[in-house]
């Protein structure tokens, strides 16, 4: 079956080829060019990765390096697509919740092997998630997620305590919430066309607690119960934007930003977004109070990279990111992007002078980095799946025990079989 | 012309079929040796209680959206083809019409987000009006959600059967109704004597390409609610995304495309008979 | 101009409700672009307060500047240009000489062409994405425009065919045997006889066409990955960030690429009111 198809398309290849009039011409001379996919050329100020780039090819005669950038809501869909037909870059940029996935299609290389070969130590970078043993992905860069809150509406509200419990969290919402001039105390995105943030995990991690227990899920806890009970609560009471079910990211940012929430559970990377934007807004940042108590994780996402299997130029690649890697480019990186950087003994140079950054990097050093969701198979279907359900609690259609049982199930299908 | 034609029968042709084969195998793509299995991938996507859902809903929004696309279409074609404007007015005004059309899906979604946000310039106005008293949540209520994607779809892409017919309308004789005229009849047996049969070939044609198009909406659907909320926005063309891009079933998501393949392709069977009954 | 020319009161009171029906019309079609248009000119904040301001308090060009400022970003709307242009073009002959010969003569498996021509519509394109993208890198277009122009040919050639077709049959026959009689050939029939007439339709699967190729997103996304290859479409994309929007520049950018369209059709829509009726012609 195949071979015909091919010899099908073969008649079609010489037309097209007349058609194209010339074929271009790769791979001459004793240059490597070396694609790099990415989407956070359009993230950065205009011309940093290429800057950057450029610094790296000075100090690399030889190797030349194309930036591919993509629209970060297409990135999965076209890794997953590139990957089917042999054409990832060289260099893809990727994260946790993909990278299980593209290890699963054969997409991505091993980069144990290439560390060994190049002689890199693994105990340079913060963390080093494997996976069966198997290193794939390297973490540039770190983002952790803390809760930032508008002053003026708590000191408006009388708030002027902040909350560190849910409990305190709770009157303070209850305070501030007031749907007549439109304020509410925050926003609960868990549409399910493109889920990111933490808005509804970061309560769970920050009070010690897990979705997961050694990689399977582990749903059925009262700790999970008091959780869902607690977004509920919020949800019934009022407190939350409404249009949650579908509202996105991005709008859940131009909420806060337009002083009408309280509290928002977002990036750091929004700090400087958010002051551009809106330059009068006085807000300070936190940890996301814990059920009682001290809160203790802090939810995060990250930049990473890996090699394509397909890829030529392996070595070169790993060059990239050994640089990429290196204490002074990825402190650089960290201070261009606001995120914490892949290599421990980096310091990002944001924090110094800044009392917000200070601010951040104290809850960030004296809380557990968690990302539950990453490295996971199918991690992006996974939460689809907890948002669902989210809906289905919030919308009154499941009970906490109902909601509790179909994330364990589905849950176990994925994670078992995986 | 003739090579590019065969490419392009190519390149028609063979991603067709593949998508045929695949739809009979385990999981291609994800799997290096994918195996034979038969319909067995079809009996799943019909045991599957949401894809029934799907193809529910995907029936109401395609009918839905093509009765409106063709009452919004045919309506404004008339009123612009009436001869009662200056013809400043009328080339105004057909400009106007064609604005939907001009924005790309993603645009299309983000500028109704806006318009429809609960915070937004909609809820707004009908506030102001007094027509609501609290905020309504066009896409996050699941009663809701469906009728919102419809009537963004109808917007999106009425001005595709406008422009058509008010092509088909200037090929219709004028004698024709002046005739009908001198006969004494009026506008509604003008209508229904003259106009509509007239325009009937094309009516058909693009009454059948839009259904086709809207079995398979996809962007619209996707970017405003992916979906949801609670499924109430799924369709066959999400569903199958899910499984392809989010599940990676590529096999099954190819069984999908099939079914939805199938269904248009009987719609375009009874639209070639009655063609050549025509002839 | 076309037909009605009622006697008396009732013209009178036909434009009243013409007027309103067309005003009603215009709202619900112009509406959201006029709201599209004024947030281009407003700053981020601005264009999610509430109360929400109809035209702008703070009035900024900055994105529009943004944009024209930008090679790579000018870049975009060539591209977009040059392929919508070229496909429309090859589009509209290849659906001429099709419609044409579907039209007038009878061939063998002409059903059967008109079966396939049609089905090819009605497989849902993420379905097809991988086949297709896997198609388009053996035939080492991957990267190109000519990857999109052939993408796009793909997807209107077979409406064009279907609807010139149908414009073509809805021209009498009679008039082709009048020019055969005169001693001319079935071209020279198809040039000068059906082609001006049935140029509303034209136009309209012209328009079509270039709406498909300028607008589409998913493969031009797809099937090419350098800057100098990328479209409109995925250009407003790559203003849809991680963390944020750039809400007011995704706004100029659309308006910027839909004013050279609507020139366009100001220029074609004259075609609609050129009183180029088959009856006309008959007589």
């Amino acid at each position: 079956m195949h071979r015909r198809l091919v010899a099908t398309a073969a008649v079609g290849a010489a037309a097209a080829l007349v058609l194209a009039g010339c074929s271009s011409d790769d791979g001459s001379g004793d240059t490597v060019t070396l694609d790099f996919s990415q989407w956070w050329e359009v993230e950065l100020s205009e011309g940093v990765m290429r800057g950057l780039m450029d610094r790296f090819e000075e100090e690399h005669p030889g190797i030349e390096v194309n930036l591919i950038s993509n629209p970060y809501s297409a990135t999965v869909d076209l890794q997953t697509a590139a990957a089917a037909t042999g054409t990832l870059a060289d260099i893809v940029a990727i994260n946790g919740a993909s990278v299980y996935d593209l290890q699963d299609q054969g997409a991505i290389t091993d980069l144990s092997a290439l560390m060994d070969d190049a002689g890199f130590d693994p105990a340079e970078l913060v963390s080093n998630d494997q996976i069966d043993g198997v290193t794939y992905m390297v973490r540039a860069l770190n983002f952790a997620y803390p809760l930032y809150y508008n002053t003026d509406l708590l000191d408006a509200a009388g708030v002027t305590e902040l909350p560190t419990t849910w409990a305190e969290f709770d009157e303070a919402a209850a305070a501030v919430t007031d749907p007549s001039s439109n304020v509410y105390a925050w926003s609960l995105p868990i549409n399910v066309q493109s889920p990111a943030g933490f808005d509804s995990q970061s309560w769970l991690w920050s009070s010690g607690n897990r979705m997961l227990d050694d990689r399977q899920p582990n749903f059925e806890t009262p700790e999970v119960a008091d959780w869902l009970t607690f977004l509920q609560g919020q949800y019934d009471g009022g407190y939350v934007t409404p249009g949650a079910f579908t509202q996105q990211e991005q709008q859940k940012v131009e909420e806060f930003t337009a002083g009408r929430n309280a509290f928002l559970i977002g990036s750091l990377a929004h700090v400087q977004g958010i002051r551009e934007a809106n330059p009068d807004l006085n807000f300070s940042i936190g940890s996301v109070p814990a059920q009682d108590g001290e809160p203790s994780g802090i939810a995060g996402a990250s930049w990473g990279l890996g090699i394509a299997e397909n890829s030529e130029h392996k070595e070169e690649a790993w060059q990239l990111i050994e640089w990429l890697m290196s204490e002074d480019v990825n402190s650089e990186l960290a201070t261009e992007a606001t995120g914490f950087p892949g290599n421990a003994s980096s310091v990002p140079g944001f924090v110094d002078g800044d009392p917000l950054y200070e601010l951040a990097f104290e809850v960030y050093s004296s809380s557990e980095f968690v990302t539950e969701l990453e490295g996971l198979p199918q991690a992006l279907d996974l939460n689809r799946n907890l948002n669902e359900n989210l809906v289905r609690l919030l919308q009154g259609e499941a009970s906490v025990e109902q909601t509790q049982a179909s994330l364990q199930e589905y849950w176990t299908g994925v994670l078992s079989d995986g | 012309m003739s090579p590019t034609l065969l490419v392009m029968l190519i390149m028609m042709a063979v991603p067709v079929a593949m998508v045929f084969v695949y739809s009979t195998l385990s999981n291609v793509v994800m799997e290096r040796d994918p195996e034979f299995v038969g319909i067995e991938n079809y009996l799943t996507l019909f045991g599957d209680e949401i894809f029934r859902k799907a193809l529910g809903q995907t029936a109401i929004f395609t009918v839905t959206s093509v009765t409106l696309h063709l009452l919004i279409g045919l309506g404004f074609a008339m009123m612009l083809n009436s001869g009662l404007l200056p013809r400043l007015a009328a080339a105004l005004f057909r400009v106007i019409y064609i604005l939907p059309w001009v924005f790309t899906a993603s645009i299309v979604v983000i500028l109704w987000q806006l318009l429809l946000n609960p915070n937004g310039v909609i809820n707004y106005l009908l506030e102001a009006a007094s027509l609501i008293d609290s905020k309504v949540e066009w896409f996050s209520n699941p009663s809701l959600a469906l009728g919102t994607v419809i009537f963004i779809n109808v917007w999106a892409g009425y001005p595709f059967i406008m422009i058509s017919l008010l092509a088909g309308l200037q090929g219709i004789p004028g004698d024709l109704y002046e005739a009908a005229e001198i006969d004494g009849a009026g506008w509604r047996a003008r209508f229904f004597n003259i106009t509509i049969p007239q325009l009937f070939p094309i009516l058909l044609a693009v009454a059948m390409l839009d259904f086709i198009w809207n079995l398979q909406q996809f962007p619209i659907i996707w970017l405003a609610t992916g979906g949801g909320p609670l499924n109430a926005t799924e369709t066959i063309a999400t569903f199958t995304y899910n499984l392809a891009f989010s599940k990676h079933e590529f096999a099954m998501a190819s069984a999908s495309g099939v079914v939805l393949f199938v269904v248009s392709a009987i719609v375009a069977l009874f639209y070639v008979r009655h063609q050549k009954a025509r002839d | 101009m076309t037909t009605t020319r009622s006697r008396g009161r009732s013209v009178g009171a036909q434009r009243v409700a013409l007027w309103i029906g067309l005003t009603l019309g215009a709202i619900f079609a112009g509406f959201p672009a006029l709201w599209m248009l004024l947030s281009s000119f407003k700053p981020n904040t601005e264009i999610f307060q509430f109360p929400p301001t109809f035209l702008p308090d703070t009035f900024t060009i900055g994105a529009y500047t943004d944009i024209l400022t930008n090679p790579e970003k000018l870049r975009f709307f060539i591209n977009s240009y040059l392929v919508a242009g070229a496909v429309v073009l090859l589009t509209l002959l290849a659906g001429i000489m099709a419609g044409y010969a579907l039209s007038r003569f009878q061939f063998p498996l002409k059903s059967l062409l008109n079966t396939v021509v049609i089905s090819v519509q009605a497989v849902p394109p993420i379905t097809l994405l991988i086949p297709y993208f896997g198609l388009v890198v053996w035939l080492k277009l991957y990267d190109s425009l000519w990857a999109l122009m052939l993408t796009y040919m793909v997807a209107t050639i077979p409406y064009a065919i279907l609807m010139m077709t149908g414009y073509f049959n809805t021209i009498p026959r009679e008039l082709d045997e009048a020019v055969k009689v005169d001693g001319g050939n079935t071209m020279r029939t198809l040039w000068q006889v059906l082609v001006p007439i049935a140029r509303p339709g034209i136009v309209s699967v012209g328009a079509y066409t270039f709406m498909v190729a300028w607008n589409e997103f998913l493969f031009a996304l797809t099937l090419t990955q350098s800057r100098e290859n990328r479209t409109v479409p995925v250009g407003i994309q790559l203003l849809m960030g991680e963390h944020s929007f750039k809400w007011s520049e995704m706004m100029a950018m659309s308006v910027l690429g839909c004013l050279p369209v609507l020139v366009l059709f100001l220029i074609f829509q004259r075609q609609f009111v050129s009183g180029m009726t088959a009856g006309a012609v008959k007589s």
